[in-house]
C-alpha cells in the first residue's frame, strides 16, 4: 500500500487526464451560473446544466476576443482543456474561447485556429512578401476540374503571355483536399529560387496562385484547415490565395502574402498587363528619341557657334572686312568732296555778289559814259588821245552810239560836261 | 529560345537605363548615340518579346513525396 502527500494527489490525477487527449481539446456546452470579472482581467464562471456544475477560467489573453459580456444565464459553449487546482481542490475547465450558444460548430474552429495562428504570427502584415513585378513562372494549385485553372490561363493569355503557368492538381474540398493541396504547395515549392542550383534558375516558379471556385461556406473548409495554413506560411514562395467568392474570407487568405477576391482576379494581381507594357515601352522609345534628339540638337549648335568663330577669323573674312572698311572710306572720302565743292560754290558765289556790286554798270545807270577809240577798242580817259574826226563808240547804261570827235579841248576845269560857250566844247 | 536571350524584365530595365541616361545628360555626342542605338534595340526587343510571347503551361504531377520522379512537362492546350 502506498500513502500519497496531498500534492501527490494531484500529480497522479493530473497524469490520469493527462492520457485522455479528449478532455485537452474539449467543447462543452451550458449556461452560465455565476461570473466573476477580476481584477487581474481573467474571468472566472461557472457553467452547469440540470444536474452539474463545472468551474471555468477565462485567462485575460484569451479574454480580448471576448464578443461581449459573460453573464448569468447566458447559453454559451466554451473550448479548453481540464486541469486541476491544487489550491483549492478545483476541478476546472481552462477555457480558451467562449462563444454564444447557437454558433456554428465551424465557426468555432474557425475562431479557435483564427486565435492560435494569429497569436503565433501567422498573418502579420510584416511577413507578407511582394509579389515580382514580372514573374516568369506562376505556380497555380488548384482543382483539375474546375473552371478556375481555365479562367486563369485564358486571363494570363490575354494579359501576360511572357509567363509560363505551371499546374499542380489538387482536390480542393472533402476530406483529401487539405493533405492534397499541402502536397501541391510543396511540390510546387520544390521550385523555389531558393532550392534550385544555378543552373536550373531558369526554372524557379516566381509566385504561387492557390484558388478555388465559389462555392457553399461549408465547401471553403479545406481553406480553413491548420495544414493548409501552415503549409502557405511555410512557403518559400510568394502565395496568392484566390477562394470562393469575393466576401468569403479564409484561413489561407489571412496566411497568404496576398488575397485576391475571385481567381481571376488573382491572375490580375500577380501580373503586369501586356498592353501598358507596350504602352511603357513605347513611352521610353519616345524619350529615348527625344532626349537625343536634345543632345544632338545641342551638338548642333555647339558646332555651329565654333563654325562661324571659325568663319570671322578666315582670310577670306578678313578680306571681306578690309574691302568693307575701303567701300566706308570711300563714301566717306565722296562726302567730304561734296562739302567742300558745295562750301567753294557758295564763296563763288559770294564773289560774284560782291563783284556786281563794282560793275561799272551802276555807274553807267547814274549817267555816266565809257567812250572807246572805235579803231583801237581802248577806253578814252584824256582828250588828246584822240584827233578831231575819230570815230568813237560811246557805251550808255542802255544801248550805245557811234560818233566822230569834232573837236578835241585841252584839259581844264568844267564842270559835269556842261556845254561851255566855247564852240570847241565837246560834242558827244 | 530566341536569339536575344534577354529577358523581359531586364531589357525593360536595361531600357530605363538608357532613357534616364540619356536624359541626365553630361554624355560624349558619341556615348549618347550608342545608348540611342542601344535603347532602340531593347525597345525593339520587349516589343518582339510581347508580340511574340505565346503562354506556356506546364502540368506538375502533384507526385508524392515517394514518385515525385515522375514528372510530365506535356504542353496542355489551352
Amino acid at each position: 500500500m502506498r500513502i500519497f502527500d496531498v500534492a501527490e494527489v494531484y500529480a497522479q490525477a493530473r497524469a490520469a487526464l493527462r492520457r485522455d487527449p479528449q478532455l485537452a481539446d474539449l467543447w462543452v456546452r451550458g449556461e452560465i451560473a455565476s461570473v466573476t470579472y477580476a481584477r487581474s482581467g481573467h474571468i472566472y464562471f461557472c457553467l452547469r446544466d440540470a444536474t452539474a456544475q463545472l468551474d471555468c477560467v477565462l485567462f485575460r489573453h484569451d479574454a480580448r476576443y471576448l464578443r461581449g459580456r459573460l453573464e448569468a444565464g447566458q447559453a454559451v459553449v466554451a473550448h479548453g482543456a481540464i486541469d486541476l487546482y491544487d489550491g483549492r481542490s478545483l476541478f476546472q475547465l481552462y477555457a480558451d474561447l467562449v462563444e454564444q450558444e447557437g454558433v456554428g460548430a465551424w465557426r468555432l474552429q474557425f475562431e479557435l485556429l483564427y486565435r492560435q495562428l494569429e497569436a503565433e504570427g501567422l498573418f502579420a502584415t510584416e511577413r507578407k512578401r511582394p509579389l515580382p513585378a514580372f514573374p516568369r513562372r506562376i505556380g497555380l494549385a488548384t482543382s483539375a476540374t474546375g473552371a478556375v485553372r481555365h479562367d486563369i490561363a485564358r486571363i494570363l493569355e490575354r494579359r501576360y503571355p511572357l509567363a509560363e503557368l505551371v499546374l499542380v492538381d489538387c482536390a480542393v474540398q472533402g476530406e483529401e483536399a487539405p493533405l492534397q493541396i499541402v502536397a501541391a504547395l510543396h511540390r510546387l515549392n520544390e521550385f523555389a529560387a531558393s532550392r534550385l542550383p544555378p543552373q536550373r534558375q531558369h526554372e524557379a516558379i516566381d509566385v504561387i496562385i492557390l484558388a478555388r471556385g465559389g462555392g457553399a461556406p461549408e465547401e471553403l473548409a479545406a481553406f480553413n484547415d491548420e495544414r493548409v495554413a501552415r503549409a502557405i506560411f511555410a512557403s518559400a514562395i510568394p502565395v496568392v490565395s484566390a477562394i470562393g467568392h469575393e466576401t468569403d474570407y479564409t484561413i489561407a487568405d489571412l496566411v497568404a502574402d496576398m488575397r485576391a477576391p475571385t481567381p481571376s482576379a488573382a491572375a490580375e494581381l500577380v501580373t503586369p498587363d501586356v498592353r501598358a507594357l507596350r504602352e511603357t515601352v513605347h513611352g521610353y522609345r519616345q524619350r529615348l528619341a527625344a532626349a537625343t534628339q536634345s543632345i544632338l540638337q545641342a551638338q548642333r549648335h555647339a558646332a555651329a557657334t565654333l563654325r562661324q568663330q571659325l568663319l570671322w577669323h578666315s582670310p577670306r573674312a578678313q578680306v571681306a572686312r578690309q574691302r568693307q572698311r575701303v567701300d566706308e572710306l570711300v563714301a566717306r572720302a565722296r562726302l567730304l568732296i561734296q562739302q567742300e565743292l558745295r562750301a567753294r560754290a557758295a564763296q563763288v558765289e559770294a564773289r560774284r555778289l560782291q563783284l556786281a556790286a563794282l560793275s561799272p554798270e551802276t555807274t553807267l545807270a547814274r549817267g555816266y559814259a565809257l567812250c572807246y577809240d572805235a579803231q583801237r577798242g581802248t577806253i578814252l580817259t584824256a582828250a588828246d588821245q584822240v584827233a578831231p574826226g575819230a570815230p568813237l563808240v560811246v557805251r550808255l547804261h542802255r544801248g550805245g552810239l557811234r560818233a566822230r570827235v569834232e573837236h578835241v579841248m585841252a584839259p581844264g576845269p568844267h564842270a559835269r560836261g556842261e556845254v561851255s560857250d566855247d564852240a570847241q566844247s565837246p560834242v558827244v | 529560345m530566341t536569339p536575344n536571350p534577354l529577358s523581359f524584365e531586364a531589357a525593360l530595365q536595361q531600357l530605363e537605363a538608357c532613357v534616364s541616361a540619356l536624359e541626365q545628360g553630361g554624355l560624349t555626342l558619341e556615348e549618347a548615340l550608342t545608348r540611342f542605338e542601344e535603347g532602340m534595340r531593347l525597345a525593339a526587343h520587349c516589343h518582339s518579346l510581347l508580340d511574340t510571347a505565346d503562354l506556356r503551361v506546364t502540368q506538375l504531377l502533384a507526385a508524392t513525396d515517394a514518385d515525385r520522379a515522375a514528372e510530365s512537362d506535356a504542353e496542355l492546350p489551352f
